[in-house]
């Protein structure tokens, strides 16, 4: 797993950036951030609540909520239930409303 | 069940929309500001662009889009105090600012992170020399009015992330630049708005929910361009102001899509100014404008703007016989040589100056 994130982030740079030398900064950034402090950009510029809020469930997504929800019970217990079916509708319509939202696009004065 | 459920909820949207929908996506291209993407033809010399060119159409005609919108938005500012597009920062008690980074950047000018170099600093007072004396010898005088970002005006309104507003940012720097290297004309009333601000506290100079300033800020603003052009405008204690709470749709509460849940702002008028009456009239495109006061005897003004002109108007054109006024992006200089005017006053809010000014001089290129 650690390998294959590795190799999907420091590969995804090489996509992403338009020359080598670029690349190579942007690698030694991701590596020892600590040398590049003095920046204008502030963190929640680039990092919106939206996405710390997602790192929990992210994390719990990744076994450990289901390990402890199989070890109470819960799972066999929820399956197939008005419970599951109501929590996969909200989850669902979240999904449609933000992907509504991402085509919402605004400007302050009328566009011909 | 679930599966059931899936099912219709994928299914079910658009032959409901058929039937519930019409007129809704009406409401979604007013508060977008732009037209929606209209249904394509499908023709063989266009199909490249056809599959894309239906997305689009799909996008903007999806099943409950207003509704699905209007829940995002709400649930996103609730749970994490943003936006849904990262154009609107919502500050304390009701205020609303503009964050953008496509149509100026006014954070980076509140935080002083775009300030000029010293090149560019000369460059401008160089191409705006140039302008001036090329517009005098047309026997045109040249006045420059900046004003200030509302982020800045209303800076204890701003959410604490950003800290307070930079002491050096570009605004300032050209304006104290061009003062002391030039004899330009340049009217900045951040001061007397700041004075205005601090006398009336219980009148706002610029919409909380609009990234503008108000008819009153608008006016203490015209007053100094006016008396910098000769013209002079009653003082606001001589003045009678008005309120109309809840009237005013703020431009920046369309955009962030909850006209629903942020009230409406208050608008303000100011009576007994005695001017004299005016008609004005538009191209088809509102872009140009053309203003004629009762008479139309006296000075012609070229007014060169943004929109913050808008409030500007009524104080502003009476005081000429005739005025010319355009937005930025329609400007030619031709339009100067045919009003023929005797001041060419070019207006630039903050968050445009490195738009304006960096592109030579404005007339006689």
């Amino acid at each position: 797993f650690i390998y294959a994130f590795l190799v999907a982030v420091f590969g995804w740079v090489l996509f992403r950036v338009e020359d080598v030398s670029a690349a190579l900064n942007l690698m030694g950034r991701m590596l020892a951030p600590w040398r590049f402090t003095a920046t204008t950009v502030h963190l929640y510029d680039l990092v919106a609540p939206q996405i710390l809020w997602t790192l929990l469930p992210a994390v719990l997504g990744m076994g450990p909520l289901r390990l402890a929800a199989d070890r109470a019970g819960l799972t066999e217990r929820y399956r197939g239930s008005w419970a599951e079916v109501v929590y996969c509708t909200v989850l669902l319509l979240l999904c449609f409303a933000a992907l509504a939202a991402n085509t919402y696009n605004p400007f302050i004065y009328f566009r011909f | 069940m679930l599966i059931a459920v899936f099912l219709a909820l994928i299914c079910l949207p658009v032959p409901l929309w058929a039937f519930l929908g019409k007129g809704s996506s009406l409401e979604t291209e007013k508060l977008e500001n732009r037209k929606l993407a209209e249904k394509p033809a499908f023709l063989m010399d266009k199909i490249d662009s056809y599959p894309s060119d239906w997305e689009d159409y799909f996008k903007d005609h999806l099943p409950f889009r207003s509704l699905l919108i209007e829940s995002y938005a709400t649930l996103t500012r609730a749970l994490f105090d943003r936006d849904i597009n990262g154009n609107v920062i919502f500050g304390k008690d009701g205020w609303l600012f503009y964050s953008t980074k496509k149509d100026g950047n006014c954070v980076a000018s509140y935080r002083g992170e775009d300030l000029f170099t010293q090149t560019e600093l000369r460059q401008i007072a160089v191409d705006l020399r140039k302008t001036r004396d090329n517009l005098k010898k047309k026997g045109i005088e040249f006045v420059l009015l900046i004003l200030p970002n509302k982020e800045r005006m209303y800076s204890e309104y701003m959410p604490d992330r950003f800290g307070e507003p930079a002491e050096e940012y570009a605004a300032l720097q050209l304006v104290q630049f061009l003062q002391a290297h030039t004899d330009l004309t340049v009217v900045y009333p951040y001061e007397e708005l700041m004075a205005a601000k601090a006398e009336y506290p219980d009148i706002t100079l610029y919409y909380k929910t609009d990234t503008h300033w108000n008819r009153i800020g608008s006016y203490i603003g015209t007053r100094a361009a006016a008396a910098a052009m000769g013209k002079e405008l009653p003082s606001l204690s001589d003045v009678t102001v008005t309120q109309d709470p809840e009237s005013y749709e703020g431009d920046l509460r369309r955009m962030a899509y909850l006209i629903n849940s942020i009230p409406m702002d208050t608008a303000y008028n100011i009576e007994g100014l005695g001017l004299p009456a005016f008609t004005w009239t538009t191209d088809e495109t509102g872009l140009v404008s053309y203003g004629v006061r009762s008479g139309s005897e006296g000075d012609v003004l070229f007014y060169k703007h943004d929109s913050y002109m808008e409030n500007t108007m009524d104080y502003l054109y009476p005081l000429f016989g005739r005025t010319y006024g355009t937005f930025h992006q329609a400007y030619d200089q031709k339009m100067v040589d045919e009003a023929r005017p005797d001041i060419f006053l070019l207006e630039i809010v903050e968050r445009y100056l490195h738009r304006e000014l960096l592109n030579g001089p404005v007339y006689g290129r």
